[in-house]
């Protein structure tokens, strides 16, 4: 009878919980659309965190609080091994609070990163920034706006900019990153949409599964990024080459990769390419706009201005620096001025005006890339573009500084530039001034006007030496400095050769 | 001798019956095999043992203390309600004798479960971070700065009270001072100022600082120079130096460039041999940064210098011993506080006791504040009267709880450095001999006392 009754109770206790949970949803919705809950549901999340939300009420307040103040205290004293763990804590105690998770991410990724001095070092903490948000703070906050631009603001500032002395390391790495993922610099759309979308219909292509079983036999991940690396074991090397489904395998661990690992969607790639490129989505900048365009997309009010901002501040940079050369000598990309850019770089701005007309630091932002646009177009050897950018310069801001001819106004440009204490100047903006006397000499080379050729390489070489006078310390140097000039005027003379072609084509026969 | 061993035993078999301990053990194992491959640590080796260290054997220390807490209370308010204990004392057993009893049976579980969860965890260690997947650098971090002991040496900071004293008198006399600021507080603020710029380093400037050596360097050992400085400008370049070990006139003493961000920790290995003196190491650092920036090592953790002092498991040990001696307090205090009321009471009353040791560095801070309502020279008379009252109550908080040693060994372990035999010693002469020997005297003394076997209890 005993035994009966107990078996009665755990029945009915069982019953009530399928009860709940059948009522539970309904509930929710009901709380949703009369406007009673402080907040909706969390979508997506892992057991754990439901729980722990949801069983600790109010108090997780406390909890986070406690954790947050341990954080702080260890970060002080320097004991940073702990603030993933507790970062990861404190936003999963307070999922649904976007500031919380910005905060963490910004802090790993800019302060607890300066703690230290390898490059290396760093960078792995600006991955936990990015890796936080991205990866844990998107998928409780779909679509949160202010997160998708604090997102883009580390691609933006930390890597993009050369603030931070470890910058090259980021940008190089990242930039190794996305050549690996990408087999170049942009994403073969077109591969990506054919590539098989599931381990499924992978394993379906002829081929497949032997190949899978040859490299699982190296001990290695066959769905895994690491298998886009040239740096693979011999064997796994030797089955890949050997596969007539190597090629599929790629395609899906790259697809797989791009939305699982860095969550990028090629659809709105595209779109962001159609829109402002085609962009090097090896660099950083390219990713700024990424996030920035999905941030714009559901944001409202103000978001959308802080996002536009960063579109078209990201896209001046691309513009400035959006161009990688590979050194055939060490191998490292060296980022340099990407011209073509130009027509994009201006609607992006021209758009951001007309959206926010009475926005005066948009037009001070559009003013200052016109001027700076007038003068690369021309030092690159783009008279007719940098003639219409200064009549449109002109017209627009009529102020005594942008007066004059083009050669007139580049001459001046050039000689307040020149003024400039070249001990503030950076290095991005030397290499860029460096490069492009590289690239005026070799245009004016291929032209066959040597004396002209020789007066901007003398200018090249004179710039490079008097800015390496002002940078004694090879510190300094080796983390932030420009290439020697040979390799400078080696990517310069691969990009003029190109666009004298272009020249050449254009010409009427 | 052996009524208190069958008491033990007594106590041992029923704590391993008892479902509270089945469930403490099962946490316990969950522990040390979950919570590493659960925790996300920094993405090194180094800093996974770290995590995993403090983790694993802090979580085991907390698990173990209420335990031990709740265990004690147990111990005899239990005997005492089931009327069990009438059948234990009308044996010839002397009451001390059946404290003692609980209370070493209770120490023997913490020293086996304590022994568990050090012993995985030494295992874990050496068989998971150290495997073949590590690079030599990651390798030589994880068993030069975590899986080590060292011990840790500082300068002695100069004084700064006569100066301050000096300085706050000049100020006072130029009527620099405002009438209505706290005197105190500006005596800290020149004290601060002062420390600032005791330690500020100029553009081409230096500074010596003198370490006493507990022993000289070993032939062919090193020393690891561990520093951290702020800059006068904001950002996080880092910024060149040399650091010198020796006088800095000496043309032979050993010299090291460095390029240290601000606010950053810089580590330097220096090459024993590099130490001349065996009693005092005399240590320099030149700020020939070229940006034209002044240097700051303010305060007591900027410098230190590790020395070799042994192997990870010696001090693993030494640790756990600390541990078990914070244990065995707890355990008098649970016994003590089962023998005084019943077991919600003395739970209740043992947790509050614990809260407060573990509250210590705050009582500490709070016995030396010198105000808790309204300014000092502006206070009410009542302000005053509770300002006195509150200082006594922190005052006498602190002599009690200064002494103990309630701090877990814990991160020290883990960031490699030494916890050594006397620390050891201490925590058990404080928390075992001292603490435990007075609050076991008076749980004897009130058990002695006490009426166990009231019809109505």
């Amino acid at each position: 009878m005993k035994r009966g009754l107990s078996i009665f109770w755990i029945a009915l206790a069982l019953a009530c919980f399928f009860g709940a949970s059948r009522l539970n949803a309904p509930l929710l919705e009901l709380r949703k659309s009369h406007h009673i809950s402080q907040s909706d549901p969390l979508d997506n999340a892992p057991p754990l965190v439901t729980f722990t939300t949801v069983a600790l009420g109010g108090f997780r307040g406390i909890l986070a609080d406690i954790l947050w103040m341990r954080a702080a205290d260890l970060q002080e004293k320097g004991k940073v091994f702990e603030l993933v763990q507790l970062a990861d804590w404190i936003t999963k105690l307070e999922p649904r609070y976007a500031e919380v998770w910005t905060y963490h991410g910004w802090n790993l990724a800019y302060n607890v990163s300066v703690l230290f001095n390898e490059p290396a070092d760093r960078w792995r903490w600006v991955r936990h920034g990015i890796g936080l948000l991205r990866d844990e703070g998107l998928r409780y906050n779909p679509g949160n706006a202010d997160m998708l631009y604090q997102l883009g603001w580390i691609y933006q500032h930390k890597i993009g900019q050369d603030l931070d002395d470890a910058n090259k390391f980021y940008k190089q790495s990242w930039a190794s990153e996305m050549m690996r993922l990408f087999d170049g610099p942009a994403p073969d759309y077109s591969a990506l949409a054919a590539a098989p979308a599931t381990r499924e219909a992978f394993l379906q292509t002829p081929g497949a599964a032997d190949l899978v079983r040859g490299i699982e036999a190296a001990g290695f991940d066959p769905y895994s990024a690491e298998l886009l690396g040239s740096n693979l074991p011999p064997a796994v090397a030797t089955a890949l080459e050997g596969s007539p489904a190597t090629t599929d395998l790629k395609a899906y661990v790259r697809r797989r990769a791009l939305a699982e690992v860095y969550k990028l969607d090629p659809a709105i790639m595209q779109e962001v390419d159609a829109a402002y490129g085609p962009l090097d989505w090896r660099l950083s900048q390219a990713h700024a706009i990424y996030w920035a365009w999905r941030s714009r997309k559901v944001g409202k009010g103000f978001a959308i201005v802080q996002a536009d901002r960063m579109i078209f501040q990201s896209l001046f940079e691309a513009f400035r620096q959006g161009r990688l050369f590979v050194s055939p000598k060490t191998g490292q990309f060296l980022p340099s001025p990407n011209v073509d850019l130009a027509p994009r770089v201006r609607k992006a701005y021209e758009d951001a005006l007309a959206a926010h007309a009475d926005n005066e630091t948009i037009r001070t932002a559009h003013k200052n890339f016109l001027r700076e646009a007038v003068e690369m177009l021309y030092t690159f050897h783009r008279t007719r573009e940098a003639q219409e950018m200064l009549t449109d310069l002109q017209t627009r801001y009529a102020d005594e500084e942008n007066k004059g001819t083009l050669e007139e106004f580049v001459f001046r440009k050039l000689l307040e530039d020149g003024s400039v204490d070249l001990k503030a100047v950076t290095g991005n903006d030397a290499l860029q001034m460096i490069e492009s006397h590289f690239h005026q000499a070799a245009i004016w080379s291929l032209a066959g006007d040597p004396e002209r050729a020789a007066g901007f390489e003398a200018r090249a070489i004179a710039y490079y030496r008097e800015f390496r006078k002002n940078h004694e310390d090879p510190d300094w140097w080796g983390r932030v400095g420009v290439p020697e000039p040979a390799e400078i005027r080696a990517s310069a003379r691969a990009r003029a050769q190109q666009d004298f072609d272009a020249m050449q084509a254009q010409r009427p026969r | 001798m052996r009524p208190v061993l069958a008491i033990a035993v007594i106590t041992i078999r029923s704590a391993i019956r008892s479902r509270i301990m089945l469930c403490l053990i099962a946490l316990l194992v969950a522990i040390v095999a979950g919570l590493p491959l659960t925790v996300k640590g920094d993405g090194t080796a180094a800093g996974y043992a770290q995590i995993v260290i403090g983790y694993t054997l802090g979580l085991s220390g907390v698990l173990l203390a209420m335990a031990t807490l709740w265990g004690g209370c147990a111990a005899i308010s239990s005997e005492i309600a089931d009327k069990q204990i009438q059948m234990l004392v009308s044996k010839p057993v002397g009451r001390g004798q059946i404290w003692l009893g609980k209370w070493a049976g209770l120490m023997a579980m913490n020293a086996l479960l304590l022994g568990i969860a050090v012993g995985s965890t030494q295992v874990l260690l050496k068989w998971s971070p150290g495997g073949a997947g590590l690079s030599p650098e990651e390798r030589g971090k994880l068993f030069h700065s975590v899986l080590v002991a060292r011990r840790e040496v500082r300068p002695v900071l100069p004084d700064v009270e006569g100066p301050a004293a000096a300085r706050f008198a000049e100020l006072e006399k130029a009527g620099k001072i405002p009438a209505d600021a706290d005197p105190d507080d500006a005596m800290d603020m020149v004290r601060r100022s002062l420390r600032v710029e005791a330690g500020a380093i100029g553009p081409g400037q230096g500074r010596t600082w003198q370490i006493e050596m507990p022993e000289p360097p070993a032939p062919g050992s090193s020393l690891t120079l561990r520093f951290k400085f702020s800059a006068a400008t904001l950002g996080s370049n880092p910024m060149r130096g040399v650091w010198i070990v020796g006088p800095p006139s000496d043309p032979s003493s050993y010299r090291a460039a460095v390029t240290n961000a601000p606010a950053a920790y810089g580590e330097l290995a220096i090459p024993g041999d590099a130490v001349k003196s065996a009693t005092t190491l005399t240590l320099s650092y030149a700020n020939i940064d070229d940006t034209g920036t002044t240097v700051f090592f303010e305060a007591d953790d900027c410098i230190a210098v590790m020395l070799p002092a042994g192997g990870f498991g010696g001090n693993l040990v030494r640790g756990a011993l600390v541990v078990l001696a914070q244990l065995a307090f707890l355990a008098a205090l649970g016994v003590t506080a089962g023998t005084l009321f019943s077991l919600p009471v003395a739970a209740f009353m043992s947790i509050f006791v614990m809260m407060l040791l573990l509250s210590a560095g705050f009582i500490q801070d709070m016995s030396t504040k010198r105000s808790f309502f309204g300014r000092p020279q502006q206070a009410s008379t009542a302000q005053k009267a509770a300002n006195a009252g509150l200082r006594g109550l922190y005052g006498a908080m602190a002599i009690l709880t200064r002494p103990m040693d309630f701090d877990a060994p814990w991160s020290d372990i883990a960031t490699g450095r030494l916890v050594n035999w006397q620390r050891v010693g201490k925590s058990g002469a404080v928390n075992v001999v001292l603490y435990g020997g007075l609050v076991a005297l008076l749980g004897i003394y009130v058990f002695n006392r006490r009426e166990v076997a009231l019809p109505s209890s």
